[in-house]
């Protein structure tokens, strides 16, 4: 027996190797082909095939106030989306799903058989209508599995996709400031229309890894991507003080069953906007109820006649130009001024003789008008347009109304001329009196009016800064300061505004009831009742305007809108850290809503805070007998940064953030009114860039 | 290993180290490679990324312990065995359509349940087939080129096999099993003009069959232009080929790959090359095609070699069993061939395919364990055979 195979055999396996050798060969070569000559268009094919470029919707900047808290976000919600190319069975897709997503059957379905390869089926899913759906997905989901149905399935070409929702957390607070945005995030009203280049975000595409039954694996989107996001606006609104505003609007605007009402609240020294309310107020977060008129901010889109409050600028006017003393005397015409032959002024209440300054405290027309006549058309006209009326204010919002100011050169009738001196036939928008009066109190330098205050990028670095922007002046500081001690006499007995000054502080404010304009006649029976004051009189540290929109029962500015003036003042005085220095009986005409505000600055021991008072309490002018003394309690702000923890106790939150912040400490803050515990503990070595805690209490 | 030298030093105890070593590191790439390719899928679908990896390592442990037997038992013994194998083969392809003990996917009746288990007859019935042509030939020898002796009765036999194992629809095994069967006729010394009219008719059955269904025709041609066929019947081969192209030279690295995210069918069985080349790029084919190549030549080299003429036969049909599919295997994932069902040899997921061909590596080395001895003494070979098993460990 041959052991082993024969010679042929051999050369036949040698055939048989030489052609698997073959075969390898080609083998080889076809990989080689595939992935080296090939490879890279096939890699970029195949990423084609697996990937799925989707895009990444902007996220909204927010709107911040003054102080960082937020009054609008972006809140992510999830929407549902569908590749209707992809879907087999539309018929029953949008049988069982119509049901989940809050639609008829046959309304789906077209949306599902629509010849497009991306449709948004429901934008923006409450809560439970997501969880529906999540549901029903992973319903879907075993019953794929358990029937083992693979490649791609109808169910995986429709999911949800996360968007962002404009949310406003302080719902209706300054909603007619903050204005709202439409389901695609374009501001649509207000800051959210105005700065919406700003806040849209940047939109970009990523590429997101699916599998081949479409679900996500990998995406190149993040949770937090600060590329996408718009830049955070900083109003400089004080929500703290916005919702002062709106609360005491609301009381009185209830109390006299107004049809609305506006207040602003401006700081005159920069002329920035600490609160802007209106009545009717308007929630953006659902504009869609709410009527036009209540949605756009007719703090500065209405013109209304300003009525007597008009009065002071026409005396500022005659006082700025030496026209006229505080002490010269006009005949008031014991109540009725015949002009022409047909015409003729009333006052109220009838006068013989006033000064200029009674001329103010009493609101009489009639005095007013000779002021106006002695000034002359042409230098009224020039002053009362260099304190911004009858154009716009410049302030960066939509919207805005010039008001109408005649060109009292050319005013053909006597009577045109005299009774723009009281605030007839001419109409200015709140926007513009705050800042004329504001004017007043910034020592006659008519400022910018100022609703942003800077523009952030999401990192929080500085994009825009709004520094406060002076005008021109407009009064002498001696006529400013005539003014404001005319004024202050409003507010005093004989006054017609006795309701207005806060417990404590001077009020420097004018009285104002205005004839609404009914077609072409002035009513009877409406009224806009304001109060518009500088406090504390000495130093304004706010100008505020309160305009009542027809009230019932009472119409009087001095009735109506005072008491509402002295209760957004008082309030916000305290929220400032502005305090009276001459100690209150604690149970005694405290503001009734004085909720955390601190109390007075007494009762604090520690070195530190004694020598503040002391030091802010020196310099302060003898006061007048029946006017309480202001003391805004100033700190002494270091000069060079401080290395130990100072005793914070008994500080507002404001100067303790004053304080930290130039230290460079970060600080977080806890509950409101005044400091009362800090961590770490006085004395502690600190280094810039550390972080504190501050506790605050109210302690009234 | 560390006994190994002392083994190889002993006289007539040899171990095919090389074959050995290819064949372990294809066992285990191939575990890998299941795990790589097949935990998304296992994961949706079982809940258990380690699914298949957990079955494919049990049936490696169970196939390690069939080369053991395999390297033990003298290959001599098998010829008194070759009926009864046959017999067993046969009846294992029957029972693969009785229903309650075959077992059917997708339409396709390859399968025998053993409790949680399945067996593919096929895989093993391929050994049994080589077995019977490498016996059939070693009796028949200088008769192998008259027709009635050297042909018709191995054609019938394998026939057979080949016949039931395609109406399981299992063309792919099918197609290979016949290929062995004439590349052994071939080197058996069958008449060429024997195979050539065998093999025309056969391809005249086939046109005929595939003339009367031009659909399944363009099916088939299919994989000619997989760009066009990519949504469809070419589907599979279009998303193979995406990921062997997405390897590039050095490979989108372990685990990276993005064709087992269910694009590519059948990731892990018998397109795991796809995903491996995807993973390792052209070089990590390479290192597979060199191991194929190694074990190959190794089972050639042994058939040349081999101490008689039954051992030759033998140990050519054992190398075509694991190199033909292989080969095959490359061609059908690189679309040079058409696109049918068939494992690649130690990596594909499948527990017959891995014992069937771990087993036959034991066969080959049990042969070659018997290649040194001067003269054909079975008896006598099969003593210090025993000896080296442990050794080989």
């Amino acid at each position: 027996m041959n052991p082993t195979i024969g010679k042929w055999a051999r050369v036949r396996v040698g055939l048989v190797g030489l052609g698997l050798a073959l075969l390898g060969l080609v083998i080889c070569g076809r990989f080689f082909y595939l992935q080296v000559v090939l490879g890279p268009q096939l890699r970029e094919e195949a990423t084609r095939e697996y990937q799925k470029a989707c895009p990444v919707l902007p996220v909204r900047g927010a709107i911040l106030d003054r102080r960082g808290l937020e009054l609008a976000i972006s809140t992510r919600v999830s929407s549902v989306v569908a590749h209707p190319t992809q879907i087999k069975q539309a018929e029953r897709l949008s049988r069982e799903l119509a049901p989940i997503l809050g639609f008829k059957p046959k309304e789906l379905k077209m949306l599902l058989t629509r010849a497009s390869t991306f449709t948004w089926l429901k934008r923006q899913l409450t809560p439970e209508r997501e969880a529906a759906f999540m549901g029903w997905a992973a319903d879907a989901d075993r019953k794929a599995s358990a029937a083992k149905v693979s490649g791609r399935r109808d169910t995986d070409v429709v999911y949800l996709v996360p968007e962002a929702k404009r949310y406003y957390p302080q719902l209706s607070l300054g909603g007619q400031v903050l204005g709202f945005c439409d389901v695609d995030g374009n501001g649509l009203e207000g800051v959210e229309h105005q700065f919406n280049s700003q806040l849209y975000g940047k939109p970009k595409q990523c590429w997101k890894m699916m599998d081949a039954r479409g679900r996500i694996v990998t995406s190149g989107e993040k949770a937090w991507d600060p590329e996408v996001m718009g830049n955070n606006v900083v109003l400089t609104l004080d929500r703290t003080l916005q919702y002062i505003a709106e609360k005491e609007l609301a009381r009185g605007v209830e109390k006299y069953h107004a049809a609305g009402g506006l207040a602003l609240v401006v700081q005159p020294q920069t002329g920035e906007i600490l609160a802007m309310a209106q009545l009717p107020s308007m929630d953006p977060n659902r504009y869609v109820q709410f009527p036009e008129m209540a949605r756009r901010n007719r703090l500065l889109t209405d013109a209304l006649e300003p009525g007597s409050t008009y009065k002071i600028f026409v005396a500022a006017t005659a006082l700025d130009a030496n026209v006229v003393k505080p002490t010269d005397t006009f005949n008031c015409e014991h109540g009725i001024w015949h002009i022409g032959s047909k015409e003729m002024i009333h006052d109220v209440h009838p006068y013989g003789t006033l000064t200029v300054q009674q001329v103010i405290q009493k609101s009489s027309n009639i005095g007013a008008a000779k002021i106006a006549n002695k000034v002359g058309g042409a230098r009224l006209d020039q002053y009362l347009r260099d304190f911004g009326f009858g154009h716009k204010s410049g302030i960066p919002f939509p919207g805005e109304s010039s008001g109408l100011l005649r060109n009292l050169r050319t005013a053909r009738s006597a009577i045109d001329r005299v009774t723009v001196a009281f605030g007839q036939g001419v109409s200015v928008t709140a926007l513009q009196m705050t800042m004329a009066l504001a004017a007043m109190g910034n020592d006659g330098v008519l400022m910018e009016p100022h609703i942003v205050k800077e523009i952030v990028s999401p990192q929080g670095e500085k994009v825009e800064e709004f520094a406060p922007r002076p005008i021109r002046r407009v009064l002498s500081q001696r006529a400013a300061q005539q003014m404001l001690e005319i004024m202050a006499t409003v507010t005093q007995p004989g006054g017609t505004a006795k309701d207005a000054a806060p417990e404590g502080f001077t009020v420097a404010g004018k009285t104002g009831t205005a004839q609404k304009l009914v077609g072409r006649a002035y009513s009877h029976s409406k009224f806009n009742a304001l109060f518009i004051g500088l406090v504390p009189a000495e130093k304004p540290v706010l100008s505020i305007v309160v305009i009542i929109d027809e009230p019932k029962g009472a119409i009087f500015g001095g009735v109506v809108a005072a008491p509402i003036f002295r209760e957004i003042a008082a309030q916000s005085l305290r929220v400032l850290g502005y305090y009276p220095q001459k100690e209150l009986p604690k149970d005694k005409n405290l503001p009734v809503q004085a909720k955390g505000a601190p109390a007075p600055v007494k009762g604090i021991k520690g070195t530190k805070e004694v020598k503040v008072a002391k030091a802010a309490a020196a310099p302060a002018p003898p006061p007048a007998p029946n006017l309480a003394q202001v003391v805004p309690i100033k700190l002494e702000m270091p000069k060079e940064p401080l290395t130990v923890m100072p005793n914070l106790k008994g500080y507002t939150i404001r100067q303790v953030l004053d304080l930290l912040n130039a230290s460079g400490l970060k600080c977080r803050l806890e509950g409101s009114g005044m400091a009362v515990g800090q961590e770490p503990s006085p004395g502690t070595t600190i280094t810039p860039g550390g972080t504190c805690l501050v506790k605050f209490h109210s302690s009234s | 290993m560390e006994t190994q030298a002392n083994a190889t030093a002993a006289p007539g105890v040899h171990t095919d180290l090389i074959l050995l070593a290819s064949a372990f590191s294809l066992m285990f790439l191939g575990l890998g490679m299941v795990f790589i390719a097949s935990n998304v899928m296992a994961q949706t679908n079982y809940g258990d990324p380690f699914y298949f990896v957990k079955r494919q390592g049990m049936y490696a442990f169970l196939g390690v312990g069939a080369l053991l037997l395999g390297r033990k038992i003298n290959y001599q013994s098998y010829q008194r065995w070759v009926y009864p194998a046959l017999f067993i083969s046969l009846i294992c392809l029957i029972l693969v359509f009785i229903p309650g003990i075959g077992g059917k996917v997708r339409g396709a009746a390859r399968w025998i349940r053993l409790g949680p288990f399945t067996l593919q007859p096929s895989e093993f019935a391929k050994i049994a087939v080589v077995l019977f042509l490498a016996y059939s030939f070693a009796r028949k020898r200088e008769k192998m080129k008259y027709f009635a002796i050297g042909f018709l009765p191995h054609m019938l036999v394998s026939g057979l096999f080949i016949g039931l194992i395609g109406i399981e629809t299992d063309f792919g095994t099918a197609l290979t099993l016949a290929a062995i069967v004439f590349t052994m006729l071939f080197v058996g010394g069958t008449r060429l003009t024997h195979i050539v009219l065998s093999l025309g008719a056969v391809i005249f059955l086939a046109v005929m069959a595939v003339l009367k269904d031009p659909k399944k025709f363009d099916r088939i041609l299919s994989f000619l232009d997989p760009w066009k066929h990519g949504a469809d019947v070419g589907y599979q081969l279009k998303q193979s080929l995406l990921a062997i192209g997405s390897g590039n030279l050095w490979g989108l690295g372990p685990g990276q790959s993005r064709a087992k995210l269910f694009y590519l069918p059948d990731a892990h069985t018998d397109f795991i090359l796809s995903i491996f080349s995807e993973e390792l790029g052209f070089l990590g084919f390479l290192l597979i095609l060199a191991l194929f190549t190694t074990l190959v030549i190794r089972g050639l080299r042994l058939s040349l070699k081999a101490p008689d003429t039954f051992g030759s036969y033998l140990a050519l049909g054992l190398t075509l069993v694991i190199g033909l599919p292989a080969a095959i295997n490359m061609g059908v994932v690189s679309g040079i061939l058409p696109t049918k069902g068939l494992s690649l040899p130690f990596l594909s997921y499948g527990g017959s395919s891995l014992m069937a061909s771990l087993l036959a590596v034991g066969i080959l080395l049990n042969i070659s364990s018997q290649v040194k001895r001067p003269t054909g003494a079975p008896a006598k070979a099969a003593a210090p055979a025993k000896d080296g098993v442990p050794s080989v460990i």
